[in-house]
């Protein structure tokens, strides 16, 4: 019975039981009760139908026990505890109170673990009804059917805690119950943010009760990302609220993905396949472990493999595994070889389906799959495979299938290629590996295979054998002597050749140099048709060693054998003597020697019976010392008792004798008796062999030469020092060894030795073999024959060393000394140079010094045989990476041979400069620390050239050169300053000197000596005494006041005084100064006196001229001044009380501030005095002392201290009020005066609007009559007409004109003028006026007067008009004429003369005063006869003025009066007048159509204008608009797409500035070009309009060839512009059209320059415009980007003028443009046009050279 | 005609050489001034028989020159004719030119005949 271990219930209990009875409501009909309870009966919660069981317990509560609602007695309840416990379900009936109503009792007990929790569950039902809860047997407890849902599932709190998992779910996130719950599936996946926002909105959703299924995903275990569908659902589990989740894994769902997956593991598992084969041995394997994996990994059943047999036309079973078909497989198969062969063609398909439908047949087995496994030429086997279920073989498994068959088939292939390679290669190996010889083969006779036995015999790698020669492992000679190079080539040839096996002995030998003994065969192999050789080698050192043994014992007995028989013949003592001293020979002298015979002498111990007592122990000690260390005396002297008793001394000679091991076998002596005269012999070659040993032990170089001075005999000291080998001594002479420079010395030696004299000494030099000198000194002697000289023996000590110690020493010294004795740096390098090359060898020589900041190198000295002996600049480099540079870096000597140094040269990455030298040797030169430079010695030739120690001798003796150079450097240096001391000591006519405090003059220069001397009469030498005799009289001024300045300036107080000195008469400042040493002491003072007599002069005539200068200053008008800058009064004249009312005293030492009215213009004045030195009439107002202002001008100018420094001012003041008053009166008048000529000309301008809008229509209508096609005669009218109407307006212009002449702005135009037309055209204007007034008008012109003159033609035609209309107006009768003479002034000028004459009325002297003035008339009274402006003759006199001449009348009144002017006018040829009257015509005859009928719109609020305009337009051929106002216009220019706009400016309610504007405004670009039409014919008007938005202007009354030009004109401008655009596009591609080309520069400009100049002159123009221009653009370009646009007009204008100078028009034009337009303040256009200026710039040139050309 | 000396002030070395050119071609021997103060020092150390005077040069400009010329203490330099070559950048009149003491004026571009005349006309 399961215990409680607790019966107080928990409320986790009874909630547990609740969530319990939760989950089975769900599960059970609602009607069946449900009760849980306690295993112990303790029930614990129930459903609705339940509480009804329970209700006769009271109030609903769920108290009761088990027992009593089940009805049964507590034992009987507790056995039926004890089966649930058991899992069995008990049923029964319900016998116990049952409350009525509740129908029959039956119920079903189970026991349920929910929560790791036992509950009993208990239902209710009707009799006869099945339970709602599921068996027992099938699922024991609900929370299993959860738990093994095959979906994963999920329940989590509201707050997304998981409170429990299924299986599946843990198994889909891979990980365990404990881990995860409790935790929240925010945090269990690592979401990031949004997740988590996106979940847990999920989470509020299904919550809320929607069900929520959306797509999430998983990180599985290997990372990869799983997707899954989530779907949750609201659930109540545990009486709280939580979520279920369901998981759908989608890749299960999703069909396509999963064969995806699924291709992903065909080819895993086809990589598998052939990975796990490569292990596979055989085919069968292969093929086996294929189907066997093909089972493991897909969903085939089974399946066998047939393995075919080709030529049978058969397949055998080879392989069987899985489930097979119901009947046996058969054992073969029928394959015919041709459905075989039709795997491979193109119907392989068919072939395959044959074959499967074949082999369904034979195995019965319809699912089958047939895989032939093929090669690329054979059927090996055909797998056979089968599925129980046919949908498993979906088409890409087929196809997977398919491709293995071919994989499999060629793995087979290859492997069995494979595996028969193996094999064979295999047995070889075995062969080759097993044998007991070492093989080795060989190609092309070095070793390209070994056995494991060759290594071992050689005791080698593979490595050390394999490529090697058979020498290589041979002693160099083989036994028999030969080289076993040779040997071993000819054998292994001969058995190439021969194709014979050879077998013999080698001596071989192995890597650690060990010999051993082989028996070699050699055989040739063909394999694969090429020669090898195959070399057996068999060690037989064993038997050799045997074979040896055996040898060496016969040649020992045989020597032996020999040696005592050759002992018999000479008379020598010889015996042996075993190990133990026991005589085992003794020759037949020796028992002679000793009286005894063989017997008695033989097995006797030589020491018991032969030595005397006394000697006996030791010798025996001796002896078996000997054996022991098997070390000999050679030869020593003992005594031998002989059997008589004689004692004898023999001189021994003992060996040892050994056996064939070389162990010591006894010891044989040879003895030779003291006495015989051979043994003497004997001794002294012994002795000579000894000397000859004492020579070679010499160190002392020992010779001996013959006469000829052929080597006889040389040491080996000799021979190793002077590098010499026997050879060599054989074919050298004494000549060839001595130093050239010794030679001379050592033969005549040597011929004084032969002539018998004694040489005792000897000093010379041989050199080596190598060529260095080794120093000898020692003794020769000569050897005599027949007293003839036959050799010489010379033993010679080396001295080198001590030779080159010291010359070092010497050099050393030498160099000490060179700063001192060299007479500048250049002349002590090259001292130090030959210095040096006493000591060592010095063909190449280099010193550098640096700097002390190591800033630069100088090669101060460099002798090099790479480098020209002439160049002896020096050579300076910045200090960088250089050889040198590294030595003076490190400090340290360097010997370096050529590789040493490169090697150096890499790793520190320094260059070398020059020639790479065989070897170096460099040293830096060093002042204590401080490293100056380097020194450098090198050889480009002879590597031996020098030797490791000569840098101890370089650097020994740098550190002297460093000194030397260092000190004479400085020596230079102070010599240089000394000369520039001196040269200021001794300059000038200063004097100075210097005195110790003894008054000894210690330094004076020159000056001063000379005025001493001057006065002493005698050389004034150093360290005189200024108080000696001599002098103490000669002091100017006295001693006694120079001794009191010397005094006071010992004292260290510096004196400066004047002097006047007598003689000559003179001025001296002098100044006195202790000389101060650096510790602050001084012995000496000096002195300097500075010749101020000038100064002095000039000081005392300013002094005298102050006097007269105050004089004046006193009796001055004006005020003068002078006051500090701070403004104090310093001086001022006494005047100053006429001006202001102070006197002198009143103001000086006050400030001068007080006075000004303003003290601003006093700050004024000071800063622009500063700024200008000198101010004049500078105006101020000043208060007098009365408190009166008065103006005063102010005069003043800086006044300098001594140093040059500002430090006052000084000037007049000068009372001006009064000049004031008048001035300022003087600028009222002047102003009021040019405000009414403002007023004037804005009359006229008026005027001249309101006459010209009339004149307007006359003349437009006159225009265009004239353009008609009339007769003759209204042709006559209308050009009269048109005369007239243009004089007319001439005559209007006149008004303007004045005013333009009033502001000098009227310029003159001239041109060719026909003379004669002019006075025609002044006739055909007056004609009609006269014939009125019935007057004579003629005119008439003088001979010799030029027709064709130039001038401007208007205002002459003005002139003549006034005259002539003047003379009309006043003249009632009688005639006008007009005559016109002239005066040559020079060639091409002439003075024009006319004379108006009329008969008229005439004018009074008085009158003809006032004619010429504007705005009079003669006749002034109201009753005025005469009309007119009264301007006409202040015009024409003007204008006369203009055009060079004058104007005047004579008149008498009453008789009528000429009025004249005369004008200087230019001649002009008639042909250019015609010209150019032609084109003007031609202008307006040619004024024909224009082509393309512009569409114009006309603007104009005049009826009449726009009446003439129309016409106008109309005959020009366009079709024109026409608008009243502004507000028409925009209308009209909005609606329509005009070529161009004429808009009239003065208009109602809008005028034509404003429309424009809005006209501009909206249609921006595409806005046609608007030409203002304006009556303000001033120029500045239309470029005011032009300024305000119009594009052009045209001024009224407007003409037709005006309206043509200006369309002409812009409709080129569109045109071009188009042009331009299109120039553009050409332009990006590669032709350029050579017409742009052409254009950039005027062919007629560039002929006339080559014409001036000539070809190369243009050509040079041209170039300098390019270079100019540049720079000029340049310069342009950065003005523009600060936007300083005035700042390039004057570049424009330069480029301008240029430009159209030498014919570059275009550009010319843009520099206008841009000029223009920049004036005028218009920038918008600035940018763009100065890039066009650019581009045509560069086009010019790219073009220009070719264009000149 | 022997080598009348001509003073060419300009700061266009293109038209100064083109100018020189011309004029040496007419065996007229040339000095030049790049700016108005070259233009003085070489007056005050030649003798010059004809100045050709650009009126836009830099330092002081020909019109300035001009006046400082005309109103040197020499007579000989005061008197020296001078001929003003321009472009007319500010619009100069002749009465301006008359003003400062300019003898004639060549306008931009050159005509090179009218400058020979010119210059001719001057030193004659």
């Amino acid at each position: 019975m399961p215990s409680t271990p607790n019966r107080q219930l928990n409320a986790e209990t009874i909630e547990q039981a609740n969530s319990l009875l939760q989950v089975l409501s769900q599960l059970t009909k609602p009607d069946h009760g449900l009760v849980i309870a306690l295993p112990n009966g303790q029930v614990l919660a129930a459903n609705t139908a339940g509480q009804t069981r329970c209700a006769p317990v009271a109030d609903n509560a769920p108290a009761q026990d088990l027992p009593t609602l089940l009805g049964i007695s507590a034992r009987d309840y507790a056995a039926l505890a004890e089966r649930l416990c058991a899992q069995e379900q008990v049923d029964g009936s319900s016998t116990g109170a049952l409350p009525a109503g509740s129908g029959s009792g039956q119920y079903t007990c189970r026991l349920m673990h929910y929560q790791q929790r036992a509950f009993i569950c208990v239902e209710f039902t009707r009799p006869g009804q099945p339970a709602g809860l599921p068996p027992v047997a099938e699922q024991d407890s609900y929370h299993t059917i959860f738990e093994n849902s095959l979906d994963p599932q999920f329940i989590l709190d509201p707050e997304g805690h998981f409170i429990d998992f299924n299986q599946s779910a843990l198994a889909l996130i891979g990980r365990t119950r404990a881990a995860i719950l409790g935790e929240s599936i925010f945090r269990s996946f690592g979401l990031n943010l949004f997740e988590r926002v996106a979940l847990r909105g999920q989470l509020r959703q299904a919550l809320a009760g929607r069900l929520q299924k959306f797509e999430w995903w998983l990180q599985g275990q290997n990372q990869e990302l799983l997707p899954i569908e989530i779907t949750l659902q609201a659930g109540r589990f545990k009486q709280q609220q939580v979520i279920f989740g369901y998981v759908k894994n989608l890749y299960e769902m999703i069909d396509a993905e999963q064969d995806v997956r699924f291709r992903n593991h065909q080819l895993e598992f086809i990589n598998q396949l052939i990975t796990k084969l490569s292990t596979s041995d055989s085919q069968l394997q292969v093929l086996d472990f294929t189907l066997d994996e093909l089972l493991a990994k897909s969903d085939i059943s089974g399946g066998c493999v047939y393995t075919t047999f080709f030529l049978e036309n058969k397949a055998r079973l080879s392989y069987t595994a899985g489930k097979m078909g119901a009947t046996l497989l058969p054992a073969e198969l029928d394959v015919s070889g041709q459905t075989m062969r039709r795997l491979f063609s193109s119907d392989k398909g068919q072939a395959l389906a044959q074959l499967r439908s074949h082999f369904a047949r034979q195995l019965q087995q319809s699912e089958l799959r047939v895989v032939p496994v093929t090669t690329d030429k054979d059927v090996i086997a055909f797998i056979l495979v089968w599925a129980e279920d046919q949908s498993k073989m979906p088409p890409s498994f087929l196809a997977l299938l398919d491709f293995i068959g071919s994989a499999i088939g060629n793995y087979i292939a290859f492997h069995q290629l494979q595996q028969q390679l193996l094999h064979s290669e295999d047995k070889y190996r075995l062969l080759f590996e097993s044998s007991y010889d070492a093989i080795l083969l060989f190609k092309d006779r070095v070793v390209v295979e070994c056995n494991e036995k060759a290594l071992e015999l050689f005791r080698c790698t593979r490595e050390d054998l394999i490529g090697h020669m058979p020498h290589d492992f041979s002693p160099k000679y083989q036994p028999d002597g030969m080289l076993s190079a040779h040997k071993a080539n000819h054998l292994m040839q001969e058995v190439i050749t021969r194709g014979k096996p050879v077998t013999f002995e080698w001596k071989s030998r192995r890597k650690d140099g060990t010999r051993f003994d082989a028996e070699l065969s050699v055989s040739r192999l063909l394999l694969d048709g090429e020669v090898y050789l195959q070399l057996f080698v068999r060690d037989i050192t064993q038997r050799k060693q045997v074979q040896q043994a055996r040898r060496r014992e016969e040649i020992l007995q045989e020597s032996m054998e020999q040696f005592r028989n050759f002992l018999e013949k000479v008379d020598l003592i010889h015996y042996s003597l075993d190990t133990q001293g026991n005589i085992v020979y003794a020759n037949n002298y020796f028992l002679r020697y000793v009286e005894y015979s063989r017997e008695e002498l033989l097995g006797r111990n030589f020491y018991d019976l032969l030595v005397p007592e006394p000697d006996r122990e030791q010798r025996k000690i001796d002896f078996r010392k000997a054996l022991e260390t098997r070390q000999l005396t050679s030869f020593y002297e003992r005594d031998v008792l002989t059997k008589s008793g004689l004692l004898k001394t023999i001189r021994w000679n003992c060996m040892f004798e050994y056996g064939p091991e070389g162990e010591i076998t006894g010891m044989t002596s040879v003895g030779k008796d003291m006495t015989d005269k051979r043994i003497a012999m004997e001794a002294l070659k012994d002795n000579k062999i000894r000397l000859q040993d004492v020579f070679d032990n010499a160190h002392d170089l020992i010779q001996n030469i013959s006469v000829d001075n052929k080597f006889i005999f040389v040491n080996k000291a000799w021979k190793e020092r002077l590098g010499y080998t026997d050879d060599d001594i054989e074919s050298l002479t004494l000549n060839d060894i001595v130093h050239p420079y010794y030679k001379a010395k050592l033969i005549y030696q040597l011929r004084n030795l032969y002539k018998g004299e004694n040489v005792n000494k000897i000093e010379t030099v041989f050199l080596t073999k190598a060529g260095k000198p080794i120093h000898l000194i020692g003794s020769i002697t000569c050897s005599w024959q027949d007293e003839r000289p036959v050799a010489t023996r010379a033993i010679l000590h080396d001295i080198t060393d001590r030779i080159k110690a010291e010359r070092l020493q010497k050099v050393y010294y030498s160099i000490a000394n060179l700063a001192i004795s060299s007479k500048d740096l250049h002349s002590l390098y090259s001292a130090i140079h030959r210095e040096l090359s006493k000591i060592i060898e010095t063909r190449n020589i280099y010193i550098a010094l640096c700097d002390r900041e190591h800033t630069f190198l100088n090669f101060v000295y460099l002798v090099d045989q790479h480098l020209d002996k002439a160049v002896k600049t020096q050579i300076k480099r910045p200090f960088s990476f250089g050889l040198s540079e590294y030595i003076i870096e490190t400090g340290k000597p360097m010997y370096m041979q050529k590789e040493e140094l490169l090697a150096l040269a890499r790793q520190e990455g320094f260059k070398i400069h020059g020639a790479v030298p065989e070897v170096i040797l460099c040293s830096p030169l060093a002042i204590g620390e401080r490293i100056i430079g380097v020194i450098t010695l090198q050889d480009y030739q002879n590597p031996e050239a020098y030797v490791s120690t000569d840098i101890e001798i370089l650097h020994f003796i740098s550190n002297q050169v460093a000194l030397a150079i260092e000190r004479k450097r400085n020596e230079e240096q102070i010599n240089n300053q000394n000369a520039r001391l001196n040269a200021i000591f001794e300059s000038g006519t200063h004097h100075m000197w210097s005195l110790n405090r003894g008054y000894e003059l210690t330094s004076f220069n020159r000056n001063f000596a000379a005025s001493f001397e001057r006065r002493i009469g005698q050389k004034l030498m150093p360290y005189t005494r200024l108080d000696d005799a001599p002098l103490l009289t000669v002091h100017e001024n006295s001693f006694k006041f120079w001794d009191e300045k010397y005094q006071l300036a010992f004292e260290g107080k510096p004196q400066h005084f004047e002097v006047h000195l007598q003689n000559p008469e003179s001025w001296r400042e002098v100044y006195l100064n202790p000389i101060y040493r650096e510790d602050g002491t001084f012995e000496e003072i000096s002195g300097i006196a500075l010749d101020i007599t000038d100064k002095k002069a000039s000081q005392l005539a300013l002094a005298k001229s102050e006097e007269k200068f105050r004089h004046i200053f006193e009796s001055f008008q004006d005020v003068y001044y002078r006051i500090t800058l701070g403004g104090k009064f310093e001086l001022v004249s006494p005047s100053v009380k006429q001006l202001l009312g102070y006197t002198e005293e009143e103001i000086v030492d006050h400030n001068v501030s007080l006075l000004y009215a303003y003290p601003e213009d006093r700050e004024i004045l000071v800063q622009r005095v500063l700024e200008q030195e000198s101010i004049r009439e500078f105006e101020v107002q000043m208060v007098c002392k009365d408190g009166t202002r008065k103006t005063v001008l102010l005069d003043a100018r800086l006044v300098y201290d001594d140093q040059g420094d500002p430090m006052g001012l000084e000037g007049v003041a000068r009372d001006v009020s009064e000049l004031k008053r008048t001035q300022i009166a003087l600028l009222k008048a002047k102003e009021e005066a040019e405000n009414l000529l403002k007023v004037k000309t804005q009359f006229l301008a008026n005027m001249s609007h309101e006459l010209r809008t009339p004149m307007n229509g006359i003349i437009g209508m006159i225009d265009l009559l004239s353009q008609m096609n009339n007769d003759a005669e209204q042709s006559e009218y209308i050009d009269t007409l048109r005369k007239s109407s243009d004089a007319l307006l001439a005559i209007l212009n006149d008004i303007l004109d004045l005013s333009k002449i009033q502001a000098g702005k009227l310029v003159m135009h001239e041109s060719g003028v026909d003379l004669h037309e002019t006075l025609d055209k002044i006739h055909s204007l007056f004609a009609n006026r006269a014939q009125q007034k019935d007057l004579d008008f003629t005119y008439s012109i003088s001979p010799g007067t030029p027709r064709y003159i130039i001038t401007d033609e208007t205002r002459l035609l003005q002139i003549l008009s006034n005259l002539t209309s003047n003379a009309i107006k006043f003249t009632s009768a009688g005639k006008v004429s007009i005559k016109v003479s002239s005066t040559a002034l020079s060639e091409d000028k002439y003075r024009l003369h006319v004379r108006v004459k009329d008969s008229g009325i005439g004018i009074s002297a008085q009158d003809q005063q006032l004619l010429f003035t504007e705005f009079t008339q003669v006749d002034n009274s109201s009753t005025k006869t005469f009309g007119g402006t009264g301007l006409g003759l202040a015009i024409s006199k003007q204008l006369t003025h203009m055009l060079g001449g004058n104007i005047g009348v004579e008149s008498v009144p009453g008789d009528g009066s000429t009025f004249w002017f005369d004008i200087v006018v230019g001649s002009a040829s008639e042909a250019a007048v015609k010209e150019q009257l032609q084109r003007q015509q031609q202008q307006l005859s040619e004024l024909g159509t224009l082509d393309n009928c512009p569409y114009v719109l006309l603007v104009d609020d005049n009826q009449i204008n726009q009446k003439v305009a129309l016409k106008q337009l109309e005959r020009l051929g366009c079709r024109t608009d026409v608008a009243s106002n502004g507000y028409e216009a925009i209308a009209q220019a909005t609606a329509h797409a005009y070529d161009i706009i004429f808009m009239d400016i003065q208009m109602p309610e809008m005028d034509g500035v404003t429309a424009t504007r809005h006209i501009k405004e909206q249609l921006g670009k595409a806005c046609p070009p608007i030409v203002a039409m304006t009556a303000y014919s001033m120029k500045d008007d239309g470029i005011k309009f032009m300024n305000q938005g119009l594009d052009d202007y045209v001024s009224k009354p407007v003409k037709s060839s005006d309206l043509h030009a200006i369309i002409t004109k812009w409709e080129n401008r569109e045109r071009a512009a188009a042009v331009t655009q299109q120039q553009l596009l050409q332009q990006e591609q590669p032709q350029q059209a050579p017409v742009i080309q052409q254009d950039i520069i005027d062919r007629q400009v560039i002929e006339q320059l080559r014409s001036i100049g000539g070809e190369d002159f243009t050509k040079h123009v041209y170039t300098e415009f390019e270079q100019e221009a540049a720079q000029l653009l340049e310069e342009a370009k950065k003005e523009l980007q600060a936007q300083q646009y005035k700042s390039i007009l004057s570049t424009l204008h330069q480029l301008k003028g240029t430009g159209f100078t030498l014919g570059i028009n275009q550009l010319a034009e843009l520099a206008k443009q841009l000029e223009h337009d920049i004036k005028h303040d218009h920038f918008e256009a600035v940018e763009d046009n100065f890039n066009k200026l650019l581009e045509q710039y560069h086009n010019y040139c790219k073009a220009y050279k070719e264009i000149i050309i | 005609m022997a080598d009348k000396t001509i003073l060419i002030a300009e700061d266009s070395s293109v038209i100064l050489n083109l100018t020189k050119k011309i004029l040496e071609l007419q065996n007229y021997k040339i000095l030049t001034a790049k700016n108005g103060g070259e233009v003085l020092k070489q007056v005050e150390s030649n003798k010059i028989d004809a100045i050709l005077m650009d009126l836009n040069i830099p330092v002081k400009n020909g019109m300035d020159c001009t006046r400082e010329i005309r109103a040197h203490e020499n007579k000989e330099i005061a008197n020296i004719p001078i001929i003003a070559v321009t472009g007319n950048a500010n619009n100069y009149s002749m009465e301006d030119f008359k003003q400062v003491g300019i003898n004639d004026y060549l306008p931009k571009p050159l005509d090179f005949d009218a400058l020979v005349l010119t210059v001719k006309k001057y030193t004659a």
